[in-house]
């Protein structure tokens, strides 16, 4: 057969740009320890990839709501808790007051003592959130109890601030708006009434030498309101320590599946590219053995 | 004795001429499209001048080069160009498919959609913060400006492509300005002439170059001059004896391509199904597809948000209802308008209250209904699938020129080896021609000293 010379070298030559160029290839694997450097290397495992970014960053942006809801959750059962025990004190003045033993300056003194309380009520009802916002305003962001002219406290705020979404469709209320805690409790004669108006109520009565045995019924019924808001958020921040569980689970199954999809298997790329320059280096071996022979050299 | 004489001198001249055949073959050794050479050596023949008393020729007259023949096939030698047409096209077609490539991935679209759907949850945390308000605008700006770098690297590649096509076709024309120049050559140049082989050499390389921008149908006449069609045998004539054409290359904003011939009055389109032309026309088509689809997936995003913001309460007055994006041209251009400012967004819907995220619920809905992001995924991921095909494609045509090209060679490519061995038999030969002129010499001598 007749081998043209030139195409002797071009064809050793291609071999070994080919067989470069594949050491290359591996060589960048492994250094950035990814098997995708773009779409084409494989179009199917590149879709997933951007799958599992898009969820990954998802997940980020729903930790980051979780641990806000957790922080207003927690903040909402503090005020909670200050107003639980302002109330305990209601209730057993209330118990106090309603033996007959009791002077008129001593009514008196306890009077006073509600109007203070009902002050710290006031206060803690209007307590704001680590964002600067009340935390009992529902979905308005105006102080949500106010004194008005006629020393009656009114709830101003709007109805309930909007869920929080912590992932897959989910969501929570991270706020629970006063309206609903302290609003709307039911006398013992089954008017509605609020947390205010019972306390400041039963500050009048005193102040005017009345009774108020049967008041302490309408305390009770004020506590356990409070009491059941605090419990249900309880419930909600149990809800949410799940929520982060599932999303930090899910975030390792993702990265599971990601490194399944891009990482390099080091071992075979290694092995891989050790035979690719194994077998360059015998090319080029035998590249110089076969140019050294010419029957040139025997010419003279 | 003269006889003896000038046989002697007929072998040196013709050994000296298949020596010089021998040493350009070695010269050009490594020139690319040079065909191996070699002398045709014959016996003289003797027609008349029968010696004195002789009644039948008992001597000849010695040995001539009647020609230099060229080594050439002419089947391997087309059927290595329409592999190398082949070949150009797909790899023409895979470099403007990876610009595609690199344009969609190049500039992050695919992540800042990610990052602007991920931040809208943060202002759906905490609608009546400005805050995350503001993250989520910036997250907006940075997707609108991933639009337009996306939609601007496609079009710049449309640019160059345009580019590349319109110097593909000068090239194309001075080649068959070229070809026109050969055979005009070639028709004066006697056959088995070192010029004729020369001029083959040459229309074999020009012939080379223009398949490798065209797909060629090639037909020649007895003086090897070559009728040059483009497109097929039925194709525009790019070159004849006479005329060659002007090739114009044009590409709509459609990604379609229009290809045509020149010649005198008459102009004649080509369609290209190999070489370069054939891969633009791939290429052109794929940005085309691209641009389109970008623009398609801007346009409704811009529709689509706009439609939802204007369907929510903004958290400060939005005087003028300004939209969040404005529309551009192309299409891609999207931009937040300059006078949105992160209040405006409208996380809560209406009859809400500032603390209220209905809308940003929608949003999250919207998201899912209307796919931006698995369209603008689908895109580049169909692209990737397509630039994966096409390099298999390119890598077996790639084996396939590579073994039609030495097939080729193989029989008109120079082979050290071979030309060693002829060098040492031509310059033996030289050599014993040489010596018979010596004998002739002496024998004369022995005639003259007789006395």
């Amino acid at each position: 057969m007749h081998v043209a010379t030139s195409l002797q070298y071009d064809r050793l030559r291609d071999r070994m740009g080919a067989l470069s160029a594949r050491a290359d290839t591996l060589n960048n694997q492994l250094a950035t320890n990814k098997r995708i450097a773009a779409p084409s290397d494989d179009a199917a495992g590149y879709r997933a990839l951007t799958a599992l970014r898009r969820s990954g960053a998802d997940a980020t942006a729903e930790l980051a709501n979780i641990d806000l809801a957790t922080s207003l959750l927690e903040a909402s059962s503090t005020a909670l808790g200050g107003i639980e025990t302002q109330l305990t004190r209601v209730r057993e003045i209330a118990i106090n007051a309603g033996s007959a033993t009791l002077s008129a300056e001593q009514k008196l003194a306890l009077a006073t003592e509600l109007d203070v309380i009902v002050d710290d009520l006031l206060r803690t009802a209007n307590t704001n959130d680590t964002r600067g916002n009340p935390l009992f305003g529902g979905d308005s962001t105006a102080t949500p109890y106010v004194r008005q002219a006629n020393g009656s406290i009114a709830f101003m705020g709007g109805g309930d601030a909007g869920e929080i979404p912590i992932g897959d469709g989910r969501t929570i209320n991270a706020t629970t708006s006063g309206e609903r805690i302290f609003n709307g409790i039911k006398l013992t004669d089954g008017t509605p009434s609020d947390m205010f108006a019972i306390v400041q109520k039963m500050a009048d009565t005193l102040r005017t030498g009345g009774n108020i045995a049967q008041m302490g019924t309408d305390v009770q019924a004020a506590l356990t309101s409070v009491t059941n808001a605090r419990a249900s958020i309880g419930a909600r921040g149990a809800r949410l320590e799940l929520e982060q569980t599932r999303l930090t689970d899910l975030g390792i199954t993702r990265e599971e599946a990601r490194s399944a999809i891009e990482d390099v298997d080091v071992t075979a790329t290694i092995t891989e590219l050790q035979k690719t320059l194994t077998v360059l280096q015998a090319t080029q071996a035998s590249f110089s053995k076969l140019t050294s022979l010419s029957l040139f050299d025997y010419l003279r | 004795m003269s006889d003896l004489l000038n046989i002697g001198a007929s072998g040196v001249r013709a050994y000296q001429t298949a020596l010089s055949t021998t040493s350009e073959n070695i010269a050009n050794a490594a020139t690319p499209g040079y065909s191996r050479r070699s002398a045709t050596i014959e016996e003289i023949g003797r027609t008349n001048s029968i010696s004195l008393g002789q009644t039948i020729k008992l001597t000849g007259a010695g040995s001539t080069v009647s020609g230099i023949a060229r080594a050439g096939d002419s089947y391997k030698t087309a059927e290595a160009r329409t592999s190398g047409s082949d070949l150009a096209k797909t790899e023409a077609g895979v470099a403007w498919i990876e610009r595609v490539e690199n344009a969609l991935t190049g500039n992050q679209l695919s992540d800042r959609f990610t990052t602007f759907f991920a931040s809208a949850k943060g202002v759906a945390a905490d609608p009546a913060a400005i805050a995350p308000r503001t993250v989520l605008l910036e997250d907006a700006r940075s997707l609108a400006a991933g639009f337009a770098s996306t939609g601007r690297a496609l079009t710049a590649a449309a640019g160059e492509l345009a580019g590349q096509g319109e110097d593909a076709a000068k090239q194309l024309t001075d080649l068959s300005a070229s070809i026109v120049r050969i055979n005009r050559g070639l028709t004066r140049s006697a056959p088995h002439s070192v010029a004729n082989a020369q001029l083959l050499d040459e229309r074999d390389r020009t012939l080379e170059a223009m398949s490798a921008l065209v797909d060629i149908a090639v037909s020649t006449d007895d003086f090897g001059r070559a009728t040059v069609r483009a497109g097929g045998a039925t194709g525009a004539v790019l070159a004849d004896v006479e005329t060659s054409a002007l090739v114009n290359f044009a590409v709509s904003d459609a990604g379609e391509i229009s290809l045509s011939a020149y010649r005198g009055a008459t102009s004649s389109s080509i369609s290209p199904s190999g070489g370069v032309f054939a891969g633009l026309a791939d290429g052109a088509r794929s940005i085309a597809d691209a641009r389109d689809r970008l623009n398609q997936v801007a346009t409704t995003f811009v529709a689509g948000m706009n439609a939802w913001q204007a369907g929510g309460t903004p958290l400060t007055p939005n005087p003028g209802n300004i939209p969040m994006f404005e529309a551009g041209t192309p299409a891609s251009e999207i931009k937040v308008h300059d006078r949105f400012e992160a209040g405006h967004i409208a996380a809560a819907a209406v009859g809400e209250g500032p603390r209220g995220n209905g809308n940003m619920t929608t949003l999250t809905e919207l998201r899912t209904t209307a796919g931006w992001e698995g369209m603008f995924d689908d895109l580049t991921t169909e692209n990737a699938a397509l630039l994966a095909t096409r390099r298999t494609v390119a890598g077996a045509q790639g084996a396939i020129h590579a073994a039609a090209t030495a097939a080729r060679d193989g029989v008109s490519g120079v082979d050290l080896d071979e030309e060693a061995v002829n060098l040492i038999r031509f310059q033996q030969a030289y050599q014993a021609s040489s010596r018979v002129i010596q004998v002739a010499r002496d024998i004369l001598q022995t005639i003259i000293d007789i006395r």
